[in-house]
């Protein structure tokens, strides 16, 4: 049977997991936060890696499986944002680990079976997750039903087990297919005792802030040090959110935490020189275009940065003079392709006239992306108005509209050039 | 651009525009000097290289191994060295699917697989390498050259092939990987005084750490300092400021190499 092979495969594994100093100081309730923090950010990342490539796989049979599961992101999302942690600083080891560990999870998928391997350690370690919800609360000093990730299940955690069990009982698997899984349920054993034996014992030096504290799925970039930083670059991401209604509409949470992640990478730029501060920001540009965020958008999260940053005082330490320069650019270049503002006005009026749904500042973001575009970033326009376009989503009047805007800002350039 | 020779089938380097994955042909300082000409045949050649890159970048979106695999003999028969199909094939469409990534045309996922899969052609070529140089870099003796990624740039496959290019130009070298933490790797460069040390950065905010580790070494006497060269696709793109102490490049066929050798 599939799960009787998988136990003898990772049994050893699993040995040397328990044994870890990490799992001696939980039980002993020395266990600091911040290795509780870490854990739970670094099972954020392998669970938003695997619990995405689970959903997106076509394969029958671990679709049977991991229909026995439950997602589990939601909860450590639900888990950290109780315990209002975003300034607590990370132990970069470990999380590079659960980078290293995500990484490895994708670059496996091809085959879906190995998928299955992951999902059962991860599951498993929900059965003894009653118990250790009391250490890891003892630890952090907050009453026990504050945590829902660690045994999740609660009652149901038996019952749930038996049923995960035997759904993987119930697969017709050849050898090849065996190997595959139990190598990924080993594997998946080793990267979690990597991350562990990162999480404790740890060093002052090996805390810092990361991004993967304000978005589980950023991967690793710079963020902002320096006491302060952090809590601005939020602040103007928050700012830059609420000015841009679009992007709840259409990003949802998933955009909510990149604009939290892109706002701590855009303060870090405020300390490069010119060129280079105005470098990345192209790059980030053409990251962002091509994916339905124009550049109007990255436009106001540079004002929301910069003006926070003068107000609070922090400009005495650097002015972001490639942010100042990527703005004054951005200016010239709508110019430079006739980019005329009443002309944009008019049509923003009578988009919000339309009936249905309508968008803040469509005809704004829509000819944005017509100047991005134009600029030379390909694919641009078309990633925005796919959505602006959307019959399922718009009424004809208001698709009749931004084509009308297209035409016109068209012939605008005609009349430029 | 990628540049190679027209003659001897050699990877000469990149030029800007970096991100167009364009064959053009130059002549190596060898051919030059016997003063050979253009024929058709190097026009054809580099229709070929083209092919060979095109084969390579469909191998890998469907992860077909046997593919690369023809791609391969295909390059071997037109006389090039294992070590730049690697450096003029292989890094440079590594390079393009960052490119692709950053264009919104692949997910993370396609991004890694990718990357798994030039692993595998890289453990293919590899040993091909190494036999060409004669011994593994770093094998016997005092290193010419250490090589390592910075710290946080966990895109092993540069330096790796780095170390086989700079192996096969008659350099020692020694490959950190993973780095060790700064304060090792200064002790190591006090202890084997190698005369250039290379580091691969992806992003711009790894420069942090290779100006530390600079800078812990700024007690040896100049005349035994490693000059600290820094390439990667920061530096390609321009994202890394100039920094005192640091040789930015680019394009590591800049570099003059004689004084490490």
């Amino acid at each position: 049977m599939l799960h009787d092979q998988l136990k003898d495969a990772t049994a050893d594994q699993h040995a040397r997991l328990d044994a870890l100093p990490f799992f001696q100081a939980l039980q002993a309730g020395t266990l600091p936060a911040p290795a509780i923090v870490t854990l739970l950010r670094g099972l954020a990342i392998v669970h938003a890696v695997l619990e995405r490539a689970v959903t997106q796989s076509a394969d029958a049979r671990l679709a049977a499986v991991a229909s026995a599961t439950s997602p589990k992101l939601p909860l450590i999302v639900a888990d950290l944002e109780r315990l209002d942690v975003a300034q607590t600083p990370s132990i970069t080891p470990a999380i590079h680990a659960a980078l290293d560990c995500g990484a490895a999870i994708l670059r496996r998928a091809e085959n879906p079976l190995s998928l299955l391997g992951t999902l059962y350690v991860l599951e498993g370690s929900q059965r003894g997750g009653d118990v250790l919800r009391k250490a890891y609360a003892q630890c952090l000093a907050v009453p026990a039903d504050q945590l829902s990730y660690w045994g999740c299940y609660r009652q149901d955690t038996q019952a749930r087990w038996a049923q995960f069990t035997l759904s993987l009982n119930a697969l017709t698997c050849d050898e090849g297919d065996v190997a595959a899984v139990t190598d990924a349920a080993v594997r998946a054993f080793e990267w979690f005792t990597r991350i562990c034996s990162a999480l404790y014992p740890y060093t002052e030096q090996q805390l810092k802030q990361h991004v993967t504290a304000v978005n589980f799925e950023a991967g690793d970039h710079a963020m902002p040090q320096a006491p302060g930083e952090m809590e601005l670059a939020l602040r103007a991401g928050r700012d830059a959110w609420d000015r841009n209604p679009y992007l709840e509409m259409r990003f949802g949470d998933r955009g909510r935490r990149f604009t939290s992640s892109d706002s701590c990478w855009l303060v870090t730029l405020i300390h490069l020189p010119e060129t280079q501060g105005v470098r990345s920001l192209e790059w980030l540009r053409s990251v962002l275009a091509s994916r339905g965020i124009s550049t109007v958008i990255l436009g106001i999260y540079l004002q929301c940065i910069l003006r926070l940053w003068m107000d609070e005082g922090f400009g005495a330490t650097a002015s972001g003079p490639g942010l100042a320069r990527f703005l004054a650019d951005r200016e010239a270049e709508r110019a430079s392709l006739g980019y005329a503002v009443p002309v944009v006005e008019r049509y923003e009026r009578r988009l919000a006239r339309c009936s249905g749904l309508t968008v803040p500042s469509a005809a704004t973001l829509i000819a944005s992306a017509w100047v991005d575009e134009r600029a030379g970033i390909v694919g641009a326009l078309s990633s925005t108005l796919d959505w602006f376009t959307d019959q399922n989503r718009f009424t004809p009047e208001w698709t009749d509209i931004v084509h009308k805007l297209l035409a016109e800002l068209d012939t605008l350039t005609g009349a430029v050039c | 651009m990628l540049r190679w020779c027209g003659y001897c089938q050699t990877f000469l380097g990149e030029a800007p525009p970096f991100d167009k994955l364009v064959i053009t042909h130059g002549v190596c300082e060898t051919c030059a000097e016997l003063a050979l000409d253009f024929t058709p045949q190097n026009i054809e050649h580099a229709h070929t290289l083209q092919d060979i890159l095109a084969e390579l970048s469909l191998a890998g979106s469907r992860a077909d191994m046997q593919a690369a695999k023809a791609a391969i003999r295909t390059a071997t028969a037109a006389h090039m060295q294992p070590v730049d199909m690697l450096l003029g094939l292989v890094a440079p469409l590594l390079f393009e699917i960052g490119e692709e990534w950053r264009k919104g045309r692949i997910t993370v996922a396609t991004e890694h697989r990718f990357t798994e899969f030039f692993e595998q052609v890289f453990a293919l070529l590899e040993p091909r390498a190494l036999a060409l140089v004669g011994t593994p870099s770093g094998a016997t003796g005092q290193p010419d050259a250490l090589v390592m990624n910075a710290w946080g740039n966990r895109h092993t496959l540069a330096a790796r092939v780095l170390s086989l290019w700079l192996g096969a130009r008659g350099l020692r070298t020694q490959l950190l990987e993973p780095p060790p933490p700064p304060e090792e790797v200064a002790a190591i460069i006090i202890r084997l005084q190698p005369r250039m040390v290379f580091v691969s950065v992806a992003l711009s905010e790894h420069i942090e750490s290779v100006r530390a580790l600079a800078d812990m070494v700024s007690s040896i006497p100049e005349s035994h300092r490693p000059r600290f060269v820094v390439g990667g696709s920061a530096v390609k793109m321009g994202l890394v400021p100039d920094t005192p102490g640091l040789e930015l490049v680019p394009d590591i066929h800049d570099l003059n190499l004689e004084a490490a050798v």
